[in-house]
Order: C-alpha cells, then sequence, then structure tokens
C-alpha cells in the first residue's frame, strides 16, 4: 500500500473515533449532562471542563451527516450512572355505552412491544413532543379498536423499591404523572 | 533510527496482512443478523414505520435533520406513479430482504453494502422512536460492510472473476477501526457506571432486571441475595473498563472475549435484549475472537496482535 494512501486512511481513523469521543462527551448522551457531570469529583470536574475549553464541544456540521451514516451520533453511557426509574404508557379505551378497557399497546410482535417500552424511557428527553406523541398513539389505538370513541393515555414511573425495601415488604409503584383524554368529536369509530 | 523503529510497529500495528476468512464471516453474520432482526418486526411494519403508524410521520419529522434518510423519500418518489404509501412500505421491506441475502451471498457486494445502508436508515428514521442501541450498533456495522472489503472471499464476486484475484489477506485496518470501536464502547459504557452508586451497591442489576420494559424472569429472589446483585455489578464495572486494556495482551483476550460474551447473553436472556446481545456477541467475535474461530484448538499459539 502507498505511504499516503497509509496517512489517508490513518486520518480518517482518528477522525472517525474522534466523533465517537465528542458524541460520548458532549452529545444529548455524554458525560456533559447534569446526572453524570454532578457525580464526578472536583478533580474530575476540572479534568472534564479543561478537555471542554480545549476540544470542540460539537462536531463540526460538516461531519454530522457522516456520523449519522455511520452510526456513531449516540453515547454509548446507558444505565449510568445510575439505573433510572421505567416510565411507561398505558390506554384506557370507552366505547359509546361507556364501558371500559385498559390496555396496553396494541402492536402485534414481541420485538415491536419491547421496542415501544425500552424506546418510551429514552424519550424522557423529549417531554415537549410528549403531548403530539400520546395523540398519535390514541389515534392508531382507536383505529385498531372500532366501536370506541374515547381513549385515555396514562403516562407515569414505575417506582422500584431497592433491595432492602423489597426486603421489609414494599413493592413496585406506578406513579401517574401524566394523563391525556381524547374524544371523538361526534363521529362513529365504526 | 527511534523515529523509524516506531514507524515501523505503527505500520505493522495498522497494516500487517491478516486473514481474510473474517471478511466472509462478518459479511455472512451481518447479513443473516439484519435480516432476521428486520423480518422479526413484519406484522408491525405500519405501525412501526408507517406516517400513520403509532408515531404519527409529521411527529417523527421533528426529530430528523434534512439530511437523514427516510421512508418518506421512497414513497413520495413513487407516489406519482400511483403506489399508495403502504405498498411502499412493503415493497422496500421486501427488496431489503432481497438485498440482504445478496449481501450475505456476497453478489455486488459493495453496492449491495450501501443499499443495505440506506434502506436501513430509512426505515430506521421513519421508527426513530421505535430504535434503540442495537439498531445504532446496526448502523455502524453496515457502515463498516461498506468501507470493509467484504467481496473479496468466499463470496459470488469472486467466483465470478475471471482469474483469481484472491490474495488470501486484508491489511488489518479493517479489523483496528472495529477493535478500536469497540474499546471505545466499552469505556464510555463502563466509566460513568463508576460515579453513580448503584452499580457498586448492586441496585443497578436489581432495578434493570425489574424494569417493566425489560422483565423477563421473575428476579425478585434476588433480593434475597443481595450480594450477587452487589458481585454482578461490580463484574460488569471490571468487564466494561478492563475490555479496552486487557483485551490487547494475548494471554487475556480469551478471557475477556469470553467475559464480555457472557454479559451479553445474561443481557439477551434476563432482559430480553436478544438482538442487542447477538450483535454485540457478533461484533466482538469478529473484531477480535476469529483467530480462535478459525485456527480452533490452537489458540493458545495465536500472534499477538500488540
Amino acid at each position: 500500500m502507498h505511504p499516503y494512501k497509509k496517512i489517508g486512511y490513518l486520518a480518517f481513523l482518528a477522525l472517525h473515533l474522534g466523533i465517537i469521543v465528542n458524541f460520548n462527551l458532549f452529545g444529548l448522551n455524554g458525560y456533559q449532562r447534569a446526572e453524570v457531570f454532578d457525580q464526578l469529583s472536583n478533580n474530575g470536574k476540572r479534568v472534564f471542563t479543561a478537555i471542554k475549553n480545549y476540544l470542540p464541544t460539537r462536531v463540526p456540521y460538516v461531519f454530522v451527516p457522516y456520523a449519522h451514516l455511520a452510526g456513531i451520533d449516540t453515547g454509548y453511557g446507558l444505565f449510568a450512572p445510575n439505573v433510572p426509574s421505567a416510565v411507561s404508557a398505558a390506554f384506557e379505551l370507552t366505547d359509546a355505552a361507556g364501558r371500559s378497557t385498559a390496555s396496553l399497546p396494541m402492536l402485534n410482535t414481541r420485538e415491536g412491544l419491547d421496542r415501544f417500552n425500552v424506546n418510551f424511557n429514552t424519550f424522557k428527553n423529549f417531554e415537549e413532543i410528549r403531548p403530539l406523541l400520546a395523540y398519535g398513539w390514541a389515534i392508531r389505538m382507536l383505529e385498531l379498536n372500532p366501536g370506541h370513541n374515547k381513549i385515555t393515555v396514562v403516562i407515569g414511573s414505575h417506582l422500584q423499591p431497592s433491595m432492602e425495601a423489597y426486603r421489609q415488604g414494599e413493592r413496585a409503584k406506578f406513579i401517574e404523572s401524566v394523563r391525556y383524554e381524547f374524544e371523538l368529536d361526534g363521529e362513529n369509530n365504526e | 533510527m527511534k523515529t523509524k523503529t516506531i514507524l515501523s510497529q505503527i505500520d505493522q500495528f495498522f497494516f500487517a496482512p491478516s486473514s481474510g476468512k473474517v471478511m466472509a464471516f462478518f459479511r455472512i453474520t451481518i447479513a443473516v443478523f439484519c435480516l432476521l432482526k428486520f423480518w422479526s418486526l413484519y406484522n408491525d411494519l405500519l405501525n412501526i414505520f408507517g406516517s400513520q403508524g403509532f408515531v404519527k410521520g409529521d411527529v417523527a419529522a421533528i426529530l430528523l435533520a434534512d439530511y437523514m434518510p427516510r421512508l418518506s423519500w421512497f414513497s413520495d418518489a413513487i407516489a406519482t406513479w400511483g403506489v399508495a404509501e403502504v405498498e411502499a412500505i412493503y415493497a422496500l421491506f421486501f427488496f431489503f430482504i432481497l438485498v440482504l441475502i445478496l449481501l450475505g451471498v456476497g453478489f455486488q457486494t459493495r453496492l449491495m453494502s450501501i443499499l443495505a445502508l440506506l434502506i436501513h436508515l430509512m426505515f430506521f428514521n421513519a421508527g426513530k422512536m421505535f430504535m434503540y442501541g442495537v439498531d445504532y450498533f446496526t448502523t455502524a456495522a453496515l457502515f463498516y460492510a461498506v468501507i470493509m472489503p467484504l467481496g473479496k472471499f468466499y463470496s459470488l464476486d469472486n467466483y465470478l472473476r475471471s482469474r483469481a484475484q484472491n490474495p488470501g489477506t486484508v491489511p488489518i485496518f479493517f479489523m483496528r477501526l472495529l477493535q478500536l470501536h469497540l474499546c471505545l464502547i466499552y469505556f464510555f459504557g463502563g466509566f460513568p457506571k463508576t460515579l453513580g452508586l448503584h452499580w457498586w451497591n448492586g441496585e443497578a442489576v436489581w432495578r434493570a432486571l425489574s424494569i417493566p420494559g425489560f422483565y423477563q424472569l421473575d428476579m425478585t429472589w434476588l433480593a434475597t441475595v443481595p450480594w450477587l446483585s452487589v458481585v454482578l455489578g461490580w463484574s460488569v464495572l471490571v468487564i466494561e473498563l478492563g475490555y479496552p486494556i486487557f483485551i490487547w495482551f494475548r494471554k487475556t483476550r480469551p478471557v475477556f472475549l469470553l467475559l464480555v460474551s457472557c454479559m451479553h447473553l445474561g443481557i439477551g436472556v434476563a432482559m430480553g435484549l436478544h438482538y442487542f446481545a447477538a450483535l454485540m456477541i457478533l461484533l466482538n467475535v469478529t473484531a477480535f475472537g476469529w483467530p480462535y474461530l478459525e485456527k480452533k484448538g490452537s489458540w493458545r499459539h495465536q500472534p499477538v496482535l500488540v
């Protein structure tokens, strides 16, 4: 292989790995988020701040599409520094006679349902679009449940007791944080 | 003289010839993996990827930048021929399956890798709110499939060539790229865990196994043996932080390869993340485990990579 080609390969490697490091330090799931940064020791904070002062904290715009194509536009700190409480959604469907039924998201595959649950937890970062998400789910659930005119989307957190508390009899609790109600306006959902 | 030696070592580290068979292994396994993962969503295609599915198209679009490939590029383009979005999604789904089969057998490998990456990203972005770690790693794996010389070994492309062009080796650079990426994955996965309390006192394992979305087995008995959760939590830290160092030494590499595979296997079984576990094991075997598979039984005599 020609030496210039080798230099080109190494430059590509440095850029590729540099983007990965950048997303992990400064990206959405990076170390700069408060729950990680606040846990650093004073020396750790000083080191991180120094890094932040000397390194670009954003991947230059021209490389962002590349990072997306290469699948490296993400951080890897899942379940860190601690494991958060799970957020989940449930539905309450009401038919014309006023009878209510509770339901989980009606996905047809195990993989689909897992993805709904797993991913919903990552969407704690997108609270501003939550009502829009709930609206979309509600429409889909009504489409899949003809005969029902009203739906309530309940979103909340599962609070898991610590092992110690569990041994003393405490159990997981679902704490409702928000609910959205949607009703078909004078239409029949047939 | 010293500079020359260093340059020569760098050259050796990044560009020494290595077995080309691993390219065929990676090509076939990644194609099969994508095929199975994607097929598992067949009955939810419209729920997840359709613009009238669980996440409406205009809501999903909020999270997308202009450059991100998406299904609507395809469905809008063929809508001019009177093809509805639903038909477009199914057509692209089956085309993707065909592309993956052709990638697996190594026909027009580079083109198929590019198409596979592009179509994967179109689905990924259309269903972005249903995507998680495994889908990011799938993108990365397909990206590596694009840049690696996967079609040179045990492929239809190679068979159809009129003269033998198979040197049997490739520069180890491509494996180094994947190896270093994996080291960063585990380092950045492990280090922030050390900053919290949960991974030290065992609560992390206890909580992770109880989250409704991941709940597979009744693991409540763990509360009665808290030391086990502590050991498991510490093990994750040791594996993730030790991996970027110990995977490079001949004596410790098989140990860490086994440990990290067991960790992913455990995640797959206990948390139901089967595809995530399978992909991470596949990437690890490709990056570090291939020499042991290729010359099974003689792993003690494998040449050191460092």
